[in-house]
């Protein structure tokens, strides 16, 4: 007897799988709570990398050097490199002076001593004007800042700062004047340790010198504000690195490159993880946005 | 019921809109120790126009609540320490920019004057006095009388030029020397007079001369006698 396999195959269809729901396969984030979770946890992301990014861009002054290309320093550093800036308080005009009086006196002396004007001269004019300009230009590279040492070049550049910031003539004493004198100490001293790492005895009275500024300069903010914003604003510092809680250690030397790319700082695992984490965020709601 | 009303100062502005965020100081007593405590809270402030600055003292009064986390706003501005202080930095960033351009320009200006003038008061010189032992005036000297702005050239004159008076130099500086001698003598004199000294101090203006500090009334003494020599 055969069976009428035709017959059940009509009646028992194999039904179509796809219309069920598989337990196994449902997508977990199909549901309607997930989805808000998952809608709450980006933008929760998004915001984080946000305020990531703010607080590491929010003020980047260097507390030590000030914003970098500050006018004022600039032009004191340049003022020291002038060719014919001469040390110890002496002017080019002066050299000038000095010389064509020695000619004027050595030329009378001939007149009085009865040489005629066109006897006198075994040299001609051209020879004595030659003469003349190798004397001065030997004086004056003597005389040059450019040889000049260390102490006279930063007497001058003090003496630049008090004039910028007095308030009336021969002032050397108000509060612009010594944060502005600090700072020129400040850069000339920094120059040197970042030259001469080992140095610590001079990183030191370097770290107090910066301390000393910020105190000076919280001074003048509770004594004249405007004149404060003022004098930040022209030695290129902001009113973050000022008023808020600074040490010149081995973190603000790392964050600040203060010796190059030089490794001072070990992160520990935990902190470096979380940092590249963070970096994480931020390159991935970068790329969303 | 009156609304809630607090003092509080502006700690964070422009972070978000038309709101800052407010400190608050209450006192709190504590059994335990038995003393009175500072509390500080922070709350979120409505800042329709957005005017306060950091470092502003206002006072806050509660309204409908505008957001999860906001349900005061500003009343009044007591303090606008902030705001001030926000002027002047803008102030300062404009008035220093124009005030360094200036700079700068007068920097480069000296330059090149300096690069320009090459020995230029050697020369002249030579030629004065070429014309002065040959007596007659070259045409060079008419340029050189308009920079120096003499009419007539003398040897006096020239002498001046280099400013070869040594001597009246060292006589201004015997002057200035005399001067200082004499105000600290004057001050000597009236310090050990004391009676004398009040007197003199008093004409001048001091009020109760008799109550300073030695060193002050000795500062004052030197400013008042180089004031009236």
């Amino acid at each position: 007897m055969r069976l009428p396999i035709a017959g059940i195959q009509g009646r028992l269809t194999v039904p179509f799988l796809g219309q069920y729901r598989n337990f196994s396969h449902t997508n977990w984030c199909n549901g309607p709570k997930a989805v808000k979770f998952l809608k709450a946890q980006r933008k929760r992301q998004v915001n984080q990398a946000k305020q990531l990014k703010l607080e590491t861009s929010l003020d980047t002054v260097d507390p030590v050097f000030g914003r970098s290309n500050t006018p004022f320093i600039v032009r004191t550093l340049a003022e020291l490199k002038e060719p014919k800036v001469l040390s110890r308080g002496y002017g080019a005009p002066e050299v000038e002076s000095l010389l064509a009086s020695v000619e004027a006196a050595r030329r009378e002396q001939m007149e009085l001593a009865g040489f005629n004007n066109q006897s006198l001269t075994s040299e001609t004019d051209e020879s004595v004007s030659q003469n003349l300009e190798l004397k001065r230009e030997s004086i004056l590279r003597i005389l040059s800042m450019r040889n000049a040492n260390n102490n006279e070049s930063m007497k001058l550049a003090v003496r630049q700062a008090r004039e910028e910031f007095q308030r009336f003539e021969g002032d050397t004493g108000s509060s612009e004047v010594q944060a502005a004198i600090m700072t020129v100490r400040i850069h000339n001293l920094a120059k040197h340790v970042q030259e001469n790492k080992n140095d610590h005895k001079n990183t030191r009275i370097l770290r107090m010198l910066v301390q000393q500024r910020q105190n000076i300069l919280r001074y003048l903010k509770r004594d004249k504000p405007e004149r404060y914003f003022w004098t930040i604003q022209k030695l290129g510092l902001s009113d973050n690195s000022v008023v808020g809680e600074f040490n010149m250690d081995r973190r603000y030397m790392q964050d600040y490159k203060f010796f190059g790319d030089r490794i001072l700082i070990r992160d520990s695992k935990r902190v470096a993880d979380q940092k590249r984490r963070d970096l994480r965020k931020q390159k991935r709601s970068a790329r969303r946005a | 019921m009156a609304r809630q009303n607090f003092v509080g100062l502006v700690v964070s502005q422009g972070k978000m809109l038309k709101t800052v965020k407010v400190r608050v100081e209450t006192k709190v007593f504590n059994k335990r120790i038995n003393k009175e405590l500072f509390s500080r809270k922070d709350y979120l402030v409505h800042d329709e126009e957005g005017i306060s600055r950091e470092g502003d003292l206002v006072r806050i009064e509660a309204t409908r609540p505008l957001s999860k986390r906001k349900f005061f706003s500003i009343a009044e501005i007591l303090k606008n320490k902030g705001q001030q202080f926000a002027l002047y930095e803008s102030e300062a960033k404009i008035q220093v920019s124009q005030q360094e351009a200036e700079k700068t320009r007068e920097f480069l200006s000296r330059r090149k004057a300096q690069e320009s003038d090459d020995s230029v008061l050697l020369k002249d010189i030579h030629t004065i006095q070429n014309a002065l032992s040959q007596g007659k005036d070259a045409e060079e000297l008419v340029e050189i009388k308009a920079r120096y702005g003499i009419e007539h050239f003398t040897p006096e004159s020239l002498r001046q030029l280099l400013q070869l008076d040594i001597l009246a130099l060292e006589s201004q500086v015997d002057a200035q020397r005399t001067k200082i001698e004499t105000a600290q003598q004057r001050v000597r004199e009236l310090l050990d007079n004391s009676q004398e000294c009040e007197s003199w101090l008093a004409q001048r203006g001091v009020e109760n001369p008799a109550s300073l500090k030695p060193n002050i009334k000795r500062n004052l003494l030197r400013k008042h006698v180089l004031q009236e020599l």
